[in-house]
């Protein structure tokens, strides 16, 4: 089957080809070079439209516990927005947090063909990836989180051999078909536990006498000799908190050039400025990181309306609990090795915080240089709900429509923000990167987020309309391994994406004294706590891709 | 004024959610346009037209001619106006309604007036379980208005309840009123066993109840002189619908004990 996109605009950062008019082929899923005289089976007339490979969302929460908790707790964000069965696609519902199946489809509408979740504790792996089984049309992949689980935090304690605790990160991914490592709030869910209500950088936990930098440093250098690509995902200290800004520029500096992703950095990004003790840190942050080039992050950009906040973090869960809203919340403990925090939020544009939150995403988008660098999330749900991207989008390419939204905010955080004064406007060259290439080559994923020769057929056609929120909002096609599935915004195919995973190097001799470990105080025996691939594969509809690792140093 | 008239023209064969047919939405529309409101979620769709024969003009009131157990929402979020129904409805009838009147002359479905905050709602036939109460993750069930059932009611009638009165000609249900926070609910045929439970404040009212709870606390007979001010109320509002006077000095139950305890169950006949 040889497929021909004739006479589209493409983007492909990842091959520095910025809106030339290019034909493509596609022979069997796969991108091919143009076959000298083939037979062409399909051929889509592409001129004036925009054509990227398929959009990538390297930090979704789709899968895990906390959705369900989410689901649970609210059954209003179900009811008020319910979906229909279609003639191919499932009923379902849910605007923040969406159920499986919706999610699926409403990333395939918008473009997307691959969604990582980012907050999977190993607890909960099995939990996690059949629920992103059950999320059709994406690619998807998951991080395991590691940080405030005992084993490890005694192996810091204990300050064991690097090499053990390499062994135990390498074995955690293989047990989790993980693709990256996560460290959410490092040791700070466990402190939480044993009373303490912040883990500044420095601060010792109480009982293990270890401190945040320390687990940083450790995983970041385990991940990196290890030959994971996607650097250690880092959700600070102190999210949220006024005046973190510091605690993300120690935390940026104290890297000392180890590679490091910080993930929706907006909520680390707060001053102590200003009559209400509340103001933008973005310039500072910005400058961190465009001078540390170890540095990679995503914003996590907030929009107001509805959504519901979900977090492994449960020390700073619990201090967001009294702004719930609706005023119910979730913020409980997992199998003694992580935590869960639930707390529903309505951003409005009218409050100063909100408004001054949402001021500073924008700002760090448009601050921070390299696109390769910065990512788009709005970490869903947490700042909003995954829909809301072609919105972002916008923003970030229209400073005129930006500029308008800045009047219907509360006019004290507009005053107090450098927003205004900001004239970038993002090319779609370089939202091809935030949204393509750039987690493409964060995550390692070697055949996805560029259209290059041998690469997947994911691909995301665009009419080129200056309205950029309508023109990513419905995509004209979306092709998924060379298949058309999206025609003008609707599912024409429902299709199962693949599980992306990486698997290095260890050595087996730490199941020895993991097996002990387990015997001893786990819920759940330790070839019962790895997943299997068969698992993943159930009834061949899903299937894994093993991304390649680089060789353990 | 001639009311907006819908005929039904058969028995529908799937659930229809009429909760767009209230005067207030309809204000304004011509016929054509009010055959064209979809009244079914579903791929097949179908709209008022396909259902109903529309005459008249929109106004203040709404007459709908047949009734079904399978139309849902009857009246749900009805502010200001007169609704009517010649028939029975089914779920939710009346669901967060805010003003005016909902005049069912037939059977009710489960969650009637669900979430009220206001009116009147009167069922002429009985109606089902969770009257007034609340939806999954919803804090309150009835929060204000008056509900009038002719007939009798099904289990936790009031459920969750919060304020308003709630008036049962018929029998009532097992657990009416439980988990309620206020308001008053009158079972003019007697309370059934599991009246009030879990009840932390507001008002019981019968003649007898069937099986009293051991975490209710008899608190001796009282003269209320509020049940003279209500009564005047409740004529004033309701009319000949109205729940009789009381004219002895009822006997007083204090509980739920195994929560707040600051509710009351008053029995008119000892």
């Amino acid at each position: 089957m040889l497929i021909k996109l004739t006479g589209g605009k493409v983007y492909d950062p990842a091959n520095g080809i910025d809106g030339e008019i290019r034909d493509i082929y596609v022979r069997d899923g796969v991108i091919v070079a143009p076959p000298a005289d083939a037979r062409i089976d399909e051929e889509y007339s592409l001129h004036g439209r925009v054509v990227m490979a398929g959009a990538i969302d390297p930090h979704t929460h789709i899968g895990g516990g906390k959705m369900t908790i989410g689901r649970l707790m609210l059954p209003e964000d179900h009811r008020g927005d319910p979906v229909c069965r279609g003639h191919l696609t499932r009923a379902g519902c849910g605007h923040a947090v969406p159920s499986t199946l919706t999610a699926g489809y409403r990333y395939a509408e918008m473009g997307y063909t691959a969604c990582f979740e980012p907050a999977m504790l190993p607890a909960n792996a099995r939990q996690a990836h059949m629920e992103m089984a059950d999320t059709p049309m994406v690619d998807k992949g998951a991080f395991a989180m590691l940080g405030s689980d005992d084993f490890f935090l005694r192996q810091l304690a204990a300050e064991d051999d690097i090499e053990a605790i390499k062994d135990y990160v390498a074995w955690t991914l293989h047990a989790t078909q993980a693709i990256a490592i996560k460290v959410v709030n490092p040791g700070g869910i466990s402190a939480f536990k044993f009373n303490q209500r912040q883990l500044d950088l420095d601060e010792q936990h109480v009982h293990y006498g270890i401190t945040p930098r320390d687990v940083l440093l450790t995983l970041s250098r385990a991940v990196k000799e290890l030959g994971v690509t996607h650097p250690l995902h880092v959700h600070g200290c102190n999210l949220g908190v006024p005046g973190n800004v510091e605690t993300t520029e120690n935390t940026i500096i104290g890297m000392n050039g180890l590679p490091v992703h910080l993930t929706h950095i907006q909520f680390h990004s707060y001053g102590t400025e200003g009559d209400r003790k509340f103001s933008s840190g973005a310039a500072r942050v910005a400058e961190l990181v465009n001078s540390h080039k170890n540095v990679s992050i995503d914003v996590g950009q907030v929009l107001f309306g509805q959504t519901c906040t979900a977090s492994g973090d449960s020390m700073r869960q619990y201090g967001n609990t009294k702004s719930a809203n609706p005023k119910k919340w979730v913020v409980m403990d997992i199998e003694c090795d992580a935590g869960c925090g639930v707390v529903p939020m309505r951003y409005r544009d009218k409050s100063f915080v909100n408004a001054l939150q949402w001021a500073i995403g924008l700002e760090l988008f448009l601050l921070i240089d390299d696109p390769w660098r910065i990512f788009l999330t709005t970490d869903h749900p947490n700042g909003a709900p995954f829909t809301f991207y072609p919105h972002l989008i916008r923003l970030l390419m229209d400073k005129g429509f930006r500029n308008d939204m800045m009047q219907k905010i509360n006019p004290d955080a507009a005053a107090s923000s450098v927003l205004a004064s900001l004239d970038r406007e993002y090319t779609l060259y370089e939202v091809a990167i935030m949204t393509r290439a750039g987690p493409a080559r964060s995550l390692g994923l070697k055949n996805r987020g560029h259209l290059g020769v041998g690469a997947c057929g994911d691909i995301t056609v665009y009419q080129d309309l200056a309205d950029r929120e309508a023109m990513f909002a419905t995509p004209v096609f979306v092709f998924k391994n060379g298949e058309l599935v999206v025609k003008g915004g609707r599912i024409v195919k429902v299709v199962q994406g693949a599980t992306h995973v990486a698997r290095p190097d260890f050595d087996r001799g730490i199941e020895k004294s993991l097996r002990r470990y387990f015997e001893r105080y786990h819920t759940v025996g330790l070839d019962n706590f790895k997943l299997s691939d068969d698992e993943i594969i159930t009834d061949g509809r899903g299937r894994l891709v093993i991304q390649p690792t680089a060789a353990r140093a | 004024m001639s009311a907006l008239k819908l005929k039904l023209r058969a028995a529908p064969s799937r659930r229809l959610d009429l909760s767009p047919l209230i005067p207030g939405r309809l204000a304004g529309l011509s016929i054509a346009e009010i055959e064209k409101i979809a009244i079914y979620a579903g791929p097949e769709g179908l709209t008022v037209g396909d259902c109903f024969a529309v005459s008249g003009a929109a106004g203040d009131a709404l007459h709908i001619e047949g009734g079904s157990d399978k139309f849902d929402k009857v009246g749900a979020e009805h502010a200001g106006g007169e609704i009517i129904v010649d028939g029975d409805v089914g779920l939710y009838a009346g669901r967060r309604m805010k003003s005016g009147r909902l005049d069912i002359r037939g059977n009710a479905g489960d969650c009637l007036a669900s979430n009220l905050r206001g009116g009147i709602v009167i069922v002429s036939g009985s109606a089902g379980t969770h009257l007034g109460g609340p939806l999954a993750g919803e804090k309150d069930g009835l929060a204000g208005g008056t509900v009038v059932v002719m007939g009798d009611t099904g289990d936790l009638a009031g459920e969750r309840m919060r304020r308003g009165t709630l008036v049962v000609k018929g029998r009532m249900g097992r657990n009416a009123g439980a988990r309620m926070m206020g308001g008053t609910i009158i079972g003019e045929q007697g309370l059934s066993a599991g009246a009030g439970v879990q009840m932390r404040r507001g008002t019981l009212i019968g003649p007898s109840l069937e099986a009293q709870s051991a975490t209710f606390v008899d608190c001796g007979t009282h003269e209320l002189l509020i049940l003279t001010i209500m009564a005047a109320y409740w004529r004033r509002t309701l009319g000949d619908l109205a729940p009789p006077a009381i004219a002895s000095a009822p006997r007083r139950l204090m509980g739920d004990l195994s929560s707040l305890g600051k509710g009351e169950i008053l029995l008119t006949e000892g």
